[in-house]
Formats: structure tokens, C-alpha cells, sequence
């Protein structure tokens, strides 16, 4: 099994470097059958990565651990659904991830050459061949994942614990799925240079990589902070860990290019900023696998026993400098439109949102690479960590919400002053009620807290007012229904509507980061048993100690009767769990969640057998909005992913290219 | 002798109780907002790269120990930063402490980016707005026309977008 898995990889590296030649000479001498064969090249390279990750997930099912990567993340008392995802628990597994969702994607993308010969398609299909031969070398030479031991131990070492949580199943995946998706537009931008072919025609035919990229992105990012928050134990969902800034960085710049080729498919402008845009989302999605990989960076997702770094840091720069490079070449035929009618327009809000959206990135990476800055040029090491993302983040991500509730109020092309008197005066002044109120409410306390609730309101008015506008306008237009005007509204304007629809779960995410950030209270104390303890309206009364048997471990948990305003709502079951397979125990979490805020406990420790324990008590209110907002996010993501009428920007005419 | 040893044990229950009193007293008295809020600005200091507040390790929990006691002592909040740095480098702190010219870049580097954006934003939008101007210079138009049409090109945009 090993032996065919090894030669998959290899024969698929083969495969992806005949078939880059085939395509460039097939395309060079305008040869189909050249590139055809090509095609067919890419197709095996597909089968070949799906075949090897096939027999890596069977080695994981069958407990072959004479296959080392095998033996270091699974053993047989491992539940099974953490047997098939520890195919990606490790450094050499997660790059065989990568590697197979790029095949497929490369083989999609190939597929589309089926009917028509397109110099444009086979040109992105080359350059995502070349990215292919670098993650198939790696494979095959330095990350070999079916490298075996000689002989075969009887259990593996396991899978660490804290990647047996089911944020752990989806997390990667979905983070990967988006990071591979960047590479689509990317390798299509890179055609679009390479034969010229500079108009919008990349940008429509990737639009729905973009945003299928886009929602994955934020559902991998998501789903990190979910798990952090149930699994790591510190009350929190994000760290501002140099890796979880990799992944946001790239999310930051394919939101802003998401939102700036709408004013390339409009107006023909922004052609350089865009294919710029593209070029650093794709360099930060291989900048985050290089800081997995490099161990620069202390960090809980990295991959400590790596020499992969180095290669990651070569290829970025080989991709910065050919891009750039290609771009700059290109320069005269990037030359746009240079027409604005007004400063006050949606276009021109577009433009904002993206100067806060990379400012973002900006910021971020900045923040990332800073202590390596410093080390280098002052010999001095410093951190940076929360609060300074907190700072520097906290007006960018008020910024973007503003642009949020502004852009559905100012019109294309141009507002006027009576559109501007008319859309904005009603928000405005709601929005001061709604502020007046809720800084009394917080007792004229944390008035930066009470201007971010603010601007959450004005954001969430103005964009469910977009809804019923549309809807009334509709239905009075058609006769129909209100409710059916809007069902039918969104649907034919998927692409819209689904935009919208993100916004909304982008504010109710803000509403909660403000929340769990501003009031967040906690305690930790030392209970004996029939203590209580109490932390806001609730009192918590510890019962005792108690243990849970699990599959392959054993689980204590501290018994502990909630009450809130005197009246019993749960028992919380905060627990140690002792793994078969590590020494030191892990914590699982018990959170009480309501739309108001959560109870999170966390067993900290005990004594004398459980007559005492420590015990971390946080309240985090409205943490569960931050949820609410993820689930509503990715709906409105997969609205303006969903294909048919209604998923175009407008009905100018799909233009096929061909040559 | 039995007196003496009586004695003896009564001081030093007295003594221990006192102890206890002024101990507790002075547990009372630490400002534990003062303390989560330092605690929130530094970093644990064994490499594990989390930064006070969340880390649980033996590292973490000696260095609460350390700023309690300084607390106790009546040390300041940067008098304790100040000692800290003094122990650990500026690594402890959580966020670049300004105090180094150098650390300003990454407080105002943000800013300043975006700010050097707005301005090219608005310079490219002073030129686009001026072309606009320029190639429609020969319309005669008035503003009410201006909004009528605008009114009438936003009811198109919006049945087909």
C-alpha cells in the first residue's frame, strides 16, 4: 500500500511535469492535441493525488503503522472519525490536503478546455500545474507522508488531544479549501498577464472561486475560533497567534478584492490594483503554510519537526518576484478607465472599504512580522500579542462596519444632495437615539463600546432596510405578496442580496466581538465541596468530583449546580480528561450558552481528592452572536455562490474567449 | 518551664494570627483590576508564545506570583512593566512598549498606511472626477435633470442588479 501511495506521488509529479511542457509548447505552436494530451496529463496528476490520499486514509483506518506518519498520529483506540481526519493532523498529511484539492481544482479548471481550445484557460491551467509541481516535489522528496518503519509497532503514539474535538474535523478542511481556492483566481490573473488578455473575462470566470475561497476562508477561520474557545481553555476565540493572522490576512484581501472587481466589471478600472490584490492573497495563503512550517514563530498550530520552511520562503519569493515581474511587464495593458463622477458614490465607498480592508492586512502582517523586524534591525526582541491588535484592529473593523451602513445609502455613479438628505436621515437619527440609550444603559461608561454598538445599529439598519425597500418597491410593482416580493427579490439577485446577507453576519460578528470584549468578567477561586461561588447573577455550587470512563482516556469533571438569580438553570460538567496517550491532561470546557452571554467553566485543578477545586469562571456576553453572525455569513455566501440567473453581477453578456 | 512553654505558644499563635490578619488584609487591599490589567499586558515568558492572561503553565504561574508581590510591595503599574523588562527584555511586554522609537513604527505604521491610502484615494479621485467633467463638458444639463435621470437610472440599475 505504501509502495503504490509513494509511487502515486511520484508518477503524479511526473505527470504535472509533462504536463506543464505539453500545455506551454501546445499553446506556443497553437498544437490541440499537444494540449489535450496535457489536459489528460492533469486529469492523472488528479487521480494519482486522490489515489494516494485514498491509501493514506486507508493505512490511517487499517492502523498501518509501519507507515511512520501513521504511527505518529493515530492509535487503535482512537475513535474513528479522528482516524480519518489525523490525515491531516500533521505536517506531511495537511501538504497532502493541500496537494489533493489543488489536483481536483487543477483538473476542474482543465475540464472547462474540453469543447473549446481557450489559450486564456490553458495558460491558468499551466500555472496551477507549476504550483502543483511544487507541492508534488515536496511530497515526493522532502515530506514524503508514506516514509516506513521497517518494522510494524503494534499501536501508534496517537493523536494529541487537542485535536480531538470536532472544530479540529472541519477546521482545517474548510481553512484549506479556501486557501487552495485563492490559487484559482491567482493562476487566471497570471494568464490574464501572460496573453494579455487584461479585461474583466479572468475576473468573471473566477468570481465564484473568489467567493468560493472567500466563504471557506472564513468558515476555516471560524471554526478555528469555535475550537479554540471550546478546546483551549482560556476563554477566548481569538489569540492573534501568528498562524491565525495567516489565514486572516488572506480573507482580508480577497474581501477587499471581492469587493473591488465590481468597479473592474463596471466602470474598467482598478485592473492593476486588482490583479495586485490577487497576486498578495495568493502570497499570503502560502506565506501562512510557510509560518506553519518554518517554526519561526512560536504558535499552537505549528509544525515543530519541519525543514519546509526554507521552500516555502523560495517559492513565495519566486512567485513575488515572476508576478510582479509579469505585472509590471503588462503595465501598458492594464492602463483602465479613469472616470469617477463623483467623490460621494458607491464606487467610491468601494474604494474606502478596500483601503480599510488592506490597511487591515496591512496591520496585521505588520504585527506578525514585527518582532522579527525588530530582532533583526535593533537586536531587541519584542511581542506583540492582543492588546496591540486590539488597539490597532478595533478602529479598522469599526471603519469597515461604518462602510457597511453607508454603501447601500449612496447611489452609483453619483449621490446627490437630495439622495443624501433623503437615505441618510432617518439612520442618522435612530442611530443617535440608539446611542443616547444604550450609553445610559452603560451608565455613561465605556462610551468607545457604546459608539461601536452604535455603528453596529446604524450598519444592520441600513442593510435590512435595503431588503425592505426592495421588497415594497417589488411588491408594488408586481401585485405580490411582500413576502414572496422578497424570496423572489433575493433570488434573481443572488449576487446582491448574498452580499447583504454577509454583511449582516459580518455586523452580528462585530456586535459580539464588542460584547465578549468590553464586559467579559472573570474569576477563578478555590471551592470545597458545598461552596458556592458567584460571578455576575449566577452562583455556582460545587458538588464534588467525578469520573467519566471515555474511549480511550478518562475523564474527570468537577459537579457543579448553576444558579442564576437563585433559580437553578444546569448542572455545568467541566472536566480534566486524561488521555491513554499523554502524560499531562487536557481541559474541556462547560459553557452555558444564552443570546445574552455565556457561562464558561473550567476545571482548573483539584485537591485532596477532590474535596476542593480550582475553577475559572468567565461570563462572555453575546458570544453567541459571534455565531449566530458565522452561520448567517456563510448563507449569505453560498446566496451569492449559488449558480443560475441571478448569480450575475448585472445582465451585460458572459463574453466566451477564445482564440 | 511549663509557663514558659505556654507563653511561648500563645506568642507565636498570636504571632501566626496576625500574620494571617496583616496577610489577608493585604489580599484585601490588592487591586486585582490592577492586576488583571498588567497581567493582560504581558507576555509568559517560556516560549510558548501565549501571553499572560490565557497561559496556565508554571512560567505563567510564577510570574502572577511575581506581580502580586510587587503589588503588595506597592510598586506602581509601570514600576512593575519597568522591573519586568528589566528581568525579561521587552519580549515581556505584550505589545511593543513606546518607550523605543523604533516600537512606534509598529503603533503608527497602521495608521499612517491608511492615511497615505486616503490621500491617493482622494488625489485619483480628484483626477477621475476631473476627466469626468472634462468629457462632459459640452452636456447642458441642469441638476434637476441631473436627479431625475440619476432617479430613473438607480430604478434600472436596481431591476436588473
Amino acid at each position: 500500500m505504501e509502495v503504490i501511495g509513494q509511487l502515486s506521488i511520484l508518477l503524479a509529479f511526473g505527470f504535472s511535469i509533462y504536463a506543464t511542457i505539453v500545455y506551454t509548447v501546445g499553446i506556443s505552436r497553437r498544437n490541440a492535441a499537444l494540449i489535450l494530451s496535457g489536459r489528460g496529463a492533469a486529469f492523472s496528476v488528479a487521480f494519482l493525488v486522490v489515489l494516494s490520499s485514498v491509501l493514506l486514509w486507508y493505512g490511517f483506518l487499517d492502523g498501518a503503522y509501519n507507515i511512520k506518519y501513521v504511527y505518529g498520529y493515530s492509535s487503535n483506540d482512537l475513535p474513528l472519525i479522528y482516524k480519518l481526519t489525523s490525515f491531516w493532523a500533521g505536517n506531511k498529511g495537511s501538504l497532502l490536503l493541500w496537494e489533493l484539492l489543488l489536483a481536483v481544482y487543477t483538473a476542474i479548471i482543465a475540464l472547462k478546455l474540453r469543447k473549446i481550445y481557450n489559450k486564456c484557460i490553458a495558460n491558468a491551467t499551466v500555472v496551477l500545474l507549476i504550483i502543483n509541481i511544487f507541492f508534488l516535489g515536496l511530497l515526493a522528496f522532502i515530506a514524503n507522508p508514506f516514509e516506513t518503519y521497517n518494522f510494524t509497532p503494534p499501536d501508534g503514539s496517537g493523536l494529541n488531544p487537542m485535536l480531538q474535538n470536532p472544530g479540529m474535523v472541519f477546521h482545517p478542511l474548510t481553512l484549506y479549501l479556501g486557501y487552495v481556492g485563492v490559487s484559482v483566481p491567482f493562476a487566471f490573473a497570471i494568464s490574464a498577464l501572460i496573453t494579455k488578455r487584461t479585461d474583466d473575462w479572468w475576473i468573471r470566470n473566477t468570481r465564484k472561486w473568489a467567493v468560493w475561497a472567500w466563504v471557506f476562508l472564513s468558515l476555516g477561520n471560524i471554526l478555528g475560533g469555535i475550537w479554540a474557545y471550546v478546546e483551549l481553555g482560556w476563554g477566548g476565540y481569538w489569540a492573534w497567534d501568528p498562524v491565525e493572522n495567516s489565514s486572516f490576512i488572506p480573507w482580508l484581501i480577497l474581501t477587499a478584492y471581492i469587493h473591488s472587481v465590481i468597479i473592474q466589471e463596471r466602470k474598467n478600472m482598478l485592473k492593476i490594483w486588482n490583479v495586485s490584490l490577487v497576486i498578495f492573497a495568493f502570497l499570503a495563503t502560502l506565506f501562512g503554510t510557510f509560518l506553519t512550517r518554518s517554526g519561526v514563530f512560536a504558535s499552537v498550530h505549528s509544525f515543530s519537526d519541519s525543514p519546509l520552511g526554507f521552500y516555502f520562503l523560495m517559492f513565495m519569493f519566486l512567485v513575488l518576484i515572476v508576478s510582479l515581474g509579469l505585472m509590471f511587464s503588462r503595465i501598458g495593458h492594464l492602463t483602465s478607465g479613469k472616470e469617477f463622477e463623483s467623490y460621494v458614490s458607491k464606487e467610491s465607498s468601494f474604494l474606502f472599504n478596500n483601503l480599510f480592508l488592506v490597511g487591515g492586512a496591512f496591520a496585521v502582517f505588520l504585527g506578525t512580522v514585527f518582532p522579527i523586524i525588530s530582532e533583526v534591525l535593533r537586536g531587541v526582541k519584542v511581542s506583540v500579542s492582543v492588546p496591540w491588535y486590539n488597539q490597532i484592529m478595533a478602529p479598522i473593523l469599526l471603519g469597515v462596519v461604518l462602510l457597511m451602513g453607508i454603501c447601500p445609502l449612496i447611489a452609483w455613479h453619483k449621490s446627490s444632495k437630495r439622495n443624501f438628505k433623503v437615505n441618510f436621515l432617518l439612520p442618522i437619527i435612530l442611530s443617535l437615539i440608539f446611542f443616547g440609550v444604550i450609553f445610559y444603559m452603560l451608565k455613561g461608561e465605556n462610551l468607545y463600546a457604546a459608539i461601536g454598538f452604535t455603528i453596529c445599529f446604524f450598519a444592520f439598519f441600513t442593510t435590512v432596510q435595503e431588503f425592505v425597500k426592495g421588497m415594497f418597491a417589488r411588491s408594488k410593482i408586481t401585485g405580490e405578496m411582500p413576502l414572496k416580493s422578497l424570496v423572489l427579490m433575493v433570488m434573481k439577485n443572488r449576487r446582491r442580496y448574498g452580499g447583504y446577507v454577509v454583511h449582516i453576519g459580518i455586523i452580528l460578528i462585530t456586535f459580539g466581538i464588542i460584547g465578549s470584549q468590553v464586559f467579559s468578567q472573570e474569576m477563578k477561586t478555590r471551592l470545597a465541596v458545598g461552596q458556592k461561588a458567584e460571578i455576575g447573577n449566577y452562583e455556582i455550587l460545587y458538588k464534588g468530583l467525578e469520573k467519566n470512563e471515555i474511549q480511550n482516556g478518562t475523564a474527570i469533571y468537577a459537579n457543579l449546580a448553576v444558579f442564576k438569580n437563585n433559580k437553578f438553570i444546569t448542572t455545568a460538567k467541566p472536566e480534566k480528561v486524561f488521555y491513554s496517550n499523554s502524560e499531562r491532561p487536557f481541559s474541556e470546557v462547560s459553557i452555558h450558552s444564552t443570546l445574552k452571554e455565556d457561562l464558561y467553566i473550567v476545571l482548573q485543578s483539584w485537591l485532596d481528592g477532590g474535596r476542593a477545586a480550582d475553577l475559572m469562571f468567565k461570563i462572555n456576553p453575546l458570544v453567541v452572536w459571534m455565531w449566530i453572525g458565522s452561520f448567517i455569513l456563510t448563507v449569505g455566501g453560498l446566496l451569492a455562490l449559488w449558480p443560475g440567473k441571478g448569480s450575475q453581477l448585472n445582465p451585460k453578456m458572459y463574453e466566451e474567449v477564445s482564440s | 518551664m511549663n509557663v514558659v512553654r505556654k507563653s511561648s505558644l500563645i506568642i507565636l499563635t498570636v504571632l501566626f494570627l496576625l500574620s494571617l490578619f496583616y496577610s489577608v488584609s493585604y489580599a484585601e487591599r490588592l487591586d486585582m483590576a490592577l492586576f488583571k490589567k498588567i497581567e493582560a499586558n504581558l507576555m509568559c515568558t517560556d516560549g510558548c508564545g501565549m501571553y499572560l492572561k490565557t497561559c496556565e503553565n508554571a512560567t505563567a504561574q510564577k510570574m502572577r506570583k511575581d506581580i502580586i508581590s510587587m503589588l503588595t510591595k506597592g510598586m506602581s503599574e509601570n514600576e512593575i512593566y519597568g522591573r519586568m523588562i528589566s528581568v525579561y527584555g521587552e519580549e515581556v511586554m505584550a505589545a511593543p512598549p513606546v518607550s523605543s522609537k523604533f516600537n512606534i513604527i509598529a503603533w503608527a505604521g497602521p495608521f499612517v498606511a491608511i492615511i497615505i491610502g486616503f490621500i491617493v484615494i482622494y488625489l485619483c479621485l480628484d483626477r477621475w472626477i476631473f476627466n469626468s467633467r472634462k468629457k462632459g463638458a459640452g452636456a447642458d444639463i441642469n441638476e434637476k435633470e441631473i436627479e431625475q435621470y440619476e432617479d430613473y437610472l438607480n430604478e434600472e440599475i436596481k431591476k436588473h442588479y
